[in-house]
Parts: C-alpha cells; sequence; structure tokens
C-alpha cells in the first residue's frame, strides 16, 4: 500500500542516504545542477497506488565504488559498515517530457532561449522514468510534492517540474513545483503504464544486493554523472 | 447480371473501367448487401450492387454457399467505383460504410447523391415513410415493390433474414439489382422534379452534408464506459429503493412495468384515467399517470423513467467506447437533422437526482410547467391541481446543472467525453429560430434589434406589444407571455394550447395574440401571407429554396416550415463550411444536436479554431445577424464553462524557472 496519506503517516512515525545495482537498467532520472524536469506523474498519489513509494536505502563507500543497498528484510545488509544509517527516499514513476540544462553536453539539445537571451538547453525524454529523491532537511522536499497533490486533487493532474540548484552536500536543493504546462501522456504510450514494475519491485531488483560496479545508465538521461549527487 | 466468376468479372468490370475513363462525370448505383447493420463492428459485405447506365450488376464477395468472388475483384471494384465523379445510392451512407470498411477510398471530390434525400425534397409535408419499398409503392404502385415482399419471404422461410450472407447469390443478386434499378429510376424522376422546383441549389447542399455526416458518424465520439457502468450501478440502486416504495404503497407487490396490473391497481385504490388506449381502455402511460395525484403513480413513473434511462442511454454503449450516431439529412420535412442510434436529439440535457427530496415552491411551478407541457405535446389540456407529496416525486429531474462530483447525480451526457488531448467545444445558435422569425417581419425595428449584441429579443417583444419595461412589476409576466406567443407561432400552435401555456382563457389568450400582433408590426401580416400562398398555391418555399408542399389545412404550419426550415438549412451551409475550414486542422465537428454544433479540439488549437468556428456559424449567405455562444465542455458534454476560463497553453520559455 503506497499513496502520499499512508508516507505522510510513516514519515511522521520516523524520521530520518548510493551506486549499487544488480546490471538491472536503471530508469532513475539524476539531477546535475541546474536541471529541471519536466514531467507527468505516473503516480496517482492515492491509496493502493503502486507508483509511488518510500524506501530505505544504504549509500556507502566500499573501497572505490559506491554501493546503493535497499534496506529490505530479504537483503543481505552483512557488508553494510555499522555505523551506516539508511537514507529514508520516496520515488515514483512519471513520464518525462523533457530535462533541462544549463550547460550543452550533447549536441541534439535544442537551444531554448530565455529572458534576457539567457540559453538553456532542452534534451528530449518522452519515456517512462522514475523520480527518486530524499525527503530532505525537514521534509522540505516531500512537502512540496504534498502541495502539488493538495492543490491538483492527485498528482498526475498536470505536468510538475523538479529543479536542482548546488553541487554539493551543503548547497543542493531541490524544487519541485506545479506548471501551466498541458502536455499529457501521449495516448499510444498510455498502455505501456500498466506493464512498469511497481517502485518496490524496481528498487529490490536494482538495489536488492549483489553489489556490483554501477553500470553506465542505458537510455537514462545524461542529467547526472553519479548516483551520489542524490544523496544532497 | 448476376457476376460471379473471375472471367466474367475481368470483362464486364474491364468494360465498366474503360467507359468510366472516357466519362468519369457518369454516375454510378451502388447498393450493398451485408451480414448485419453493424458496419462499424463485426458486419461486413456480402455483396456489391452496381448500375451503370441501363445495366445492373451483383458482385458477390462473401456468401456462405455458392460462388463467391475473390479479394482480388473486390479492391478491384473498388477502385473502378472510385473513378466515378457520382455515386448514386438510396441512404448511401449506410452503404459508404460498408465499401470503405472493403477497400474503396473517396476521391475528395466525388459527390455523394442520396436519393432519399431527393425524395424528401420532391414529396409533400403528408408523406412520412420514406423507405426505399414504400418509396417505390407510391411512385410506381405496390407491384412494383413485390420483389422485396417477396425475397423477404423467401429468406425468413430459410431463417435468412438476420444474416443475408447466408444466402446464396442467386437468391440476393437479384434482389440487390431491383433495389439498384428502382434507386436509379427513383434518381432520374426526382432530379428532373428538383430542377423543375427550382430546387438544385437545395440539392447540392443536401449532396455536400452528405459528405459532412458521412465524416461525422465515422469519428464518432468517446464514450467513458467506466461512468456507464457507475451510472448504471447508481441507477439500478435507486430504481431498488424507488420499487420499495411503490411496494409499500400499494401495500403489494405487482409487475410495475405491466400497464394492466398497474390500472387494476390504480383503480383498486379509486383511479380513473383521464387517457383512453386506441382501443378504448384506460391508459397507464406517461401522459395519464402525470395527471394522477396519487404518489403511487409519480413513483410508478419514477421507476418507468430510471429504467428507461438505463436501457435507452446506458446499456448499449456498456462495451462501445466510440458511439457512432446515423444522421439522418431527410428525416424531417424542414431539412433538420435528425438522428439515431441513438437520437441525439432525446439525450437529456438535464441530469438525474437519485434521491427523494422536499421541492421548492419554485421548483414545484416548474414541474407543473412541464407536466403541463406533457399534457400539451399530446394534444390535449387539462386543470390539474396535485398535491405537494406528488410534485414531489418529479424531484428526480434536475436541472441543466449537473455536478459530476455528486454521487447522487447522474447525466447521461456525461458519458460523451474528448479524446485524449483534445476537448469538446459546444457552439450553440441562440434563440436562432426567434431570429430567422422576426427576419421575416421585414420590421425596421426588429431589424435594428437583431443586429444589437446580447439583445432580449422576448423582453423588448414585450416592450413593444404591451408597453411595458423592466421597472414594471408585470415586465416578468408579459416577457413570457411575448415568448409563449412568439413561439406559438413559429410552431404553429392553436389557441386551446395558447391558453394552456399561458393559464389564462382562450379569449384572453387571443386578447393577448391580438395585441402582440398589433405592436410587432409585420408579424400578423407574415402568417397571414404564408397562409394564402399555401391555400392558393399548396406550396412555399424557404429562403433557401427548399419548397414544402402542405395541404390547405396543414397552412398553419406553413410558418413553422419556414423559420425552422431556414434555421436549419443555416446550419447545414455552416456546418458544410466549418467542416471545409476544419480540413487542415486536428479539430474536427463530431456532432450536431438541436441547434448546437460539437467539435473535439486539440489542445494546441484551442485557443485560435473555436473563434474562426464561431465567425463561420454567424455569418450567412441570408445576412440575418446571429449569434453563436461557445463553452467548452469539460470534462464531458454535461459541463460546460466559457472559453475564456480554459487556462491558454504554456510554453517550455514560460514553464522554466530561469533564475
Amino acid at each position: 500500500m503506497s499513496g502520499i496519506g499512508r508516507i505522510q503517516e510513516a514519515r511522521e512515525t520516523r524520521t530520518q542516504g548510493q551506486g549499487g545495482s544488480n546490471g538491472v537498467p536503471g530508469r532513475e532520472i539524476w539531477f546535475r545542477d541546474g536541471d529541471q524536469a519536466f514531467l507527468s506523474s505516473v503516480a496517482t498519489g492515492e491509496e493502493g497506488d503502486t507508483n509511488l513509494d518510500d524506501l530505505y536505502m544504504y549509500t556507502y563507500n566500499s573501497g572505490s565504488r559506491w554501493v546503493n543497498l535497499l534496506d529490505d528484510a530479504d537483503v543481505d545488509k552483512s557488508e553494510v559498515p555499522d555505523n551506516q544509517r539508511p537514507s529514508h527516499k520516496f520515488a515514483f514513476w512519471a513520464y518525462v517530457h523533457e530535462i533541462i540544462h544549463t550547460e550543452r553536453r550533447n549536441d541534439d539539445w535544442e537551444v531554448v532561449q530565455g529572458p534576457g537571451g539567457k540559453k538553456v538547453y532542452k534534451e528530449s525524454i518522452h519515456d517512462f522514468r522514475i523520480i527518486s529523491l530524499t525527503f530532505g532537511r525537514s521534509d522540505y522536499i516531500w512537502n512540496q510534492l504534498v502541495d502539488i497533490y493538495n492543490d491538483w486533487s492527485g498528482l498526475n493532474k498536470g505536468v510538475m517540474r523538479i529543479k536542482r540548484t548546488g553541487t554539493g552536500m551543503f548547497d543542493t536543493s531541490y524544487q519541485l513545483a506545479a506548471t501551466a504546462r498541458q502536455e499529457e501522456i501521449p495516448s499510444d504510450e498510455e498502455a505501456k503504464i500498466a506493464d512498469l514494475p511497481t517502485i518496490k519491485e524496481y528498487f529490490k531488483s536494482r538495489y536488492g544486493g549483489q553489489t556490483t560496479q554501477a553500470p553506465a545508465m542505458a537510455g537514462v538521461s545524461t542529467a547526472s554523472s553519479t548516483d551520489a549527487d542524490d544523496l544532497f | 447480371m448476376l457476376v460471379k466468376t473471375a472471367i466474367d468479372f475481368d470483362y464486364y468490370v474491364g468494360q465498366l473501367e474503360k467507359d468510366l475513363a472516357h466519362n468519369p462525370t457518369s454516375h454510378i448505383v451502388v447498393d450493398v448487401e451485408t451480414n448485419g447493420l453493424d458496419a462499424f463492428g463485426r458486419n461486413q459485405l456480402c455483396g456489391v450492387g452496381i448500375g451503370y447506365g441501363e445495366d445492373t450488376y451483383y458482385f458477390p464477395f462473401m456468401h456462405q454457399q455458392g460462388d463467391n468472388l475473390g479479394p482480388t475483384e473486390l479492391q478491384r471494384l473498388m477502385r473502378c467505383l472510385e473513378q466515378t465523379d457520382k455515386l448514386v445510392g438510396y441512404n448511401i451512407k449506410f452503404d459508404l460504410k460498408f465499401l470503405e470498411k472493403a477497400g474503396y477510398k473517396p476521391p475528395e471530390e466525388v459527390v455523394f447523391a442520396d436519393v432519399i434525400v431527393m425524395v424528401r425534397l420532391t414529396e409533400p409535408a403528408s408523406v412520412k415513410e420514406l423507405g426505399l419499398t414504400h418509396t417505390i409503392q407510391r411512385v410506381y404502385g405496390e407491384a412494383a415493390a413485390s420483389y422485396d415482399k417477396d425475397t423477404k419471404k423467401e429468406l425468413r422461410s430459410h431463417k435468412w433474414h438476420k444474416d443475408f450472407s447466408l444466402s446464396p447469390p442467386e437468391l440476393l443478386g437479384p434482389y440487390c439489382e431491383q433495389d439498384v434499378y428502382w434507386t436509379h429510376k427513383l434518381y432520374v424522376k426526382t432530379l428532373k422534379q428538383i430542377l423543375e422546383s427550382n430546387q438544385v441549389d437545395v440539392m447540392n447542399l443536401e449532396f455536400d452534408l452528405t459528405k459532412v455526416l458521412y465524416s461525422l458518424e465515422n469519428e464518432g465520439i468517446s464514450i467513458d464506459t467506466a461512468y456507464v457502468q457507475d451510472a448504471i450501478t447508481r441507477i439500478d440502486q435507486r430504481r431498488n429503493e424507488v420499487e420499495a416504495k411503490i411496494y409499500d404503497l400499494a401495500n403489494k407487490e405487482f409487475n410495475i412495468n405491466s400497464s394492466q396490473q398497474v390500472g387494476e391497481l390504480l383503480n383498486e385504490r379509486g383511479i380513473r384515467s383521464s387517457i383512453q388506449t386506441p382501443k378504448g381502455k384506460e391508459s397507464w402511460s406517461e401522459v395519464a399517470l402525470v395527471q394522477i395525484d396519487d404518489p403511487l403513480a409519480g413513483y410508478i413513473r419514477q421507476y418507468r423513467a430510471l429504467e428507461k434511462l438505463k436501457s435507452t442511454y446506458l446499456e448499449p454503449y456498456l462495451d462501445a467506447s466510440v458511439m457512432h450516431t446515423s444522421y439522418c439529412n431527410w428525416g424531417t420535412l424542414t431539412g433538420r437533422l435528425s438522428s439515431k442510434e441513438p437520437n441525439l436529439q432525446n439525450i437529456p440535457r438535464t441530469h438525474f437526482k437519485l434521491l427523494d427530496r422536499e421541492l421548492t415552491e419554485d421548483e414545484r411551478n416548474t414541474v407543473k410547467g412541464r407536466i403541463n407541457a406533457i399534457i400539451a405535446a399530446k394534444g390535449t389540456s387539462a386543470v390539474l391541481d396535485l398535491s405537494n407529496h406528488v410534485l414531489d416525486t418529479w424531484g428526480f429531474v434536475g436541472d441543466e446543472s449537473f455536478d459530476p462530483e455528486d454521487r447522487e447525480q447522474v447525466a447521461m451526457r456525461r458519458m460523451f467525453i474528448p479524446r485524449k488531448g483534445y476537448r469538446l467545444v459546444s457552439f450553440d445558435y441562440s434563440q436562432m429560430e426567434v431570429r430567422v422569425f422576426l427576419s421575416y417581419l421585414h420590421n425596421e425595428d426588429v431589424d435594428a434589434l437583431l443586429a444589437r449584441e446580447d439583445v432580449d429579443f422576448h423582453g423588448e417583444a414585450a416592450k413593444i406589444a404591451f408597453g411595458v419595461d423592466e421597472s414594471s412589476s408585470e415586465y416578468k409576466f408579459y416577457r413570457q407571455m411575448a415568448k409563449n406567443i412568439t413561439f406559438g407561432v413559429i410552431y404553429g400552435i392553436g389557441k386551446a394550447r395558447l391558453a394552456n401555456q399561458l393559464n389564462v382563457s382562450e379569449k384572453e389568450a387571443f386578447q393577448y395574440k391580438k395585441k402582440y400582433f398589433a405592436g410587432i408590426s409585420g408579424s400578423k401580416s407574415f402568417i397571414d401571407k404564408v397562409s394564402r400562398t399555401v391555400a392558393a398555391r399548396g406550396w412555399v418555399k424557404n429562403r433557401y429554396g427548399r419548397v414544402y408542399k402542405i395541404p390547405a389545412d396543414l397552412a398553419y404550419k406553413g410558418v413553422n416550415y419556414l423559420v425552422q426550415g431556414t434555421s436549419a438549412d443555416i446550419i447545414n451551409e455552416r456546418i458544410i463550411k466549418i467542416h471545409g475550414y476544419l480540413k487542415d486542422k486536428k479539430a474536427h465537428i463530431l456532432l450536431q444536436v438541436h441547434d448546437e454544433i460539437i467539435c473535439e479540439i486539440p489542445d494546441d488549437e484551442i485557443h485560435s479554431v473555436p473563434s474562426e468556428i464561431q465567425k463561420l456559424l454567424e455569418e450567412n449567405s441570408l445576412g440575418i445577424p446571429l449569434k453563436v455562444d461557445v463553452e467548452v465542455c469539460d470534462p464531458s458534454w454535461a459541463t460546460k464553462k466559457y472559453l475564456t476560463d480554459i487556462p491558454k497553453p504554456v510554453t517550455i520559455e514560460e514553464a522554466i524557472d530561469w533564475d
């Protein structure tokens, strides 16, 4: 069981953050400083919605690599350092229309000119991706999602924008906002929703043990270089 | 000629192809035989009848017995049909759907000449039945249509009548060729009559309209099947509650759907019906039940209404994600469109409340008006004094303000939704018939009113005819009076019905009407002129040249035909224009019902296309100032909001956080 209400409740009763995978292709969006993604949530936020969930993840350095491990009863956590505490995260499926970057790292990205001649670069995604974020200090990231849910009476009622600002542990912040854009999930893509794994299934298959070097994010936005960024 | 071998097919169709190559303007008469009526479902054609010149052919393709031609021949025949500039048929849209399903691709400029439409243009007002067999019988005598009766008898005797493909081509072929033959004969005859009556422009308008309607029917409108299921469940629940109330009031269980049992029960309660069946028995129809001052009758009527809502408007669409209605541009004498499966005109505008409630005094007065209208529609009148608790059984009929969040409400229009990424937009002519009526008066003051923005014609008519203004305490009364008289004139209602509507004596109604005619200069002379013309020559023609042949005893209907017919032809003319305008757009027309046109417009055209459509609708070749209200039906046809309430699309530049 998921839903905005249940996660909110769980967060209130238990307050409390990476690069391992099981070779399962990553579907998460990793943000860099200044990146902003425009997306239509697949998750509704209603009770029973398996496209939104919360989870606990251990992220620790093991030699030369970062390891992400799901904190789950079925997962072997014997290699997790004793002093590690899992980070509480929430994640949801979304149809990502595009990601706006402040730097052009790919020739295919389209230039978008803003006020005062300011340029950004649009990377078209048009695919289903997972947005996975920590709750943030005093739940400020999560609360922004709850605000959108309350404004729209659901998470899947419009296009939301998620923007990352900052590069490091202490200066990174995320802004989640409802926008007035009217893009929807294309009809021919909607049929794929039924085939998406639940959030729990995805994280369990990707971060449920057998820690390995994180593979290249096949088909995933180049929005970030390391999963470690998501710590912030 | 039954063409059932590839060699014969090659010979005859080869000749036809050669001829058409030299004479593309030659018309082909076509008629298809199918294994059912549902072109959008599993049914398909089993053979095609063709008429060219004096020759008729039948090509069997999917008969379950006898010889059939193959898919190669079918495709060659379709290409051959595409060579002609004019296809002639009887109710041709039906044939076209099956032909297109078989691969026919209508050329851009092809004319679909529907002979049933031509028959409508030439037959008198008294002719109601326009089916091919009836028309052949009426025009050429009973014997001419005997092939139809004989073939259908044969089909029934073998139980092939529900699926013609079960029959051999030797039976169905000659039958189909006869249909083609008579269709052609009627085409030639009616075309001559249309030329003689100078109705060519109206005929061409109708042919263009046929193409547009064909496109509308193919497009269809999306159905929210989840809502349909949910509404059925809730209606069932409410019907069960009403059923329990009825048994409780009756102190026994009985078959509520049985008029006989209902009659016996009401008789036991000392209630007699004021209405009789044609056989002289007491009637317990709706018009009888509405007059009975007993809540039992009220709940029986409510029970029946709930059943009808479910069986007529919901159950047929449980498994249909798209509804394809069938438009009949030959269905009314005036030229107004009618439709079937479903009849869009009959889909209630109001919502229904699934609970008991006590009505306000205003609501009870509205109910009394509804009851009067039901009684008046049956040509009778009655002075009713119904108790409040009987009037309150009407509480299930809501108004047009549907609240989709209210689980106690259901609306039939709620099941019609736009496709994803589109919105339904309603374009509704405001007071169209009144405007057309007034344009006939040639009264300068009235013409000036017509040219004004947002004019309240009924209020203005009250001021002119009865000398009242908004400050008068009687203004509302006289405005309603003027409204009823105006519509009374347009619809040709008699003084008894007008008196009933106005709740005054016939003498008083006559006096008010006289005052109205004296005030609205030109109104009486227009009506008199129409009556005189009908009496003198037996026909009048509307502003588009559509001819109405009216028997002298029905002369009073002339005004109605002219006003409704001109209004209808304005819509017909405009809908063709809009269809042309939308050719290079994603938006399209979905429905036409009453004076309303519903279009499906994509989000990226929602702030540009509606204003153009509105402009095209308000223009007309007659120069009558018309006004069209534009509303967005969001999220369904049941809920309307102003277009200005729809936010303009936000560009990516506007959505980016530039800080």
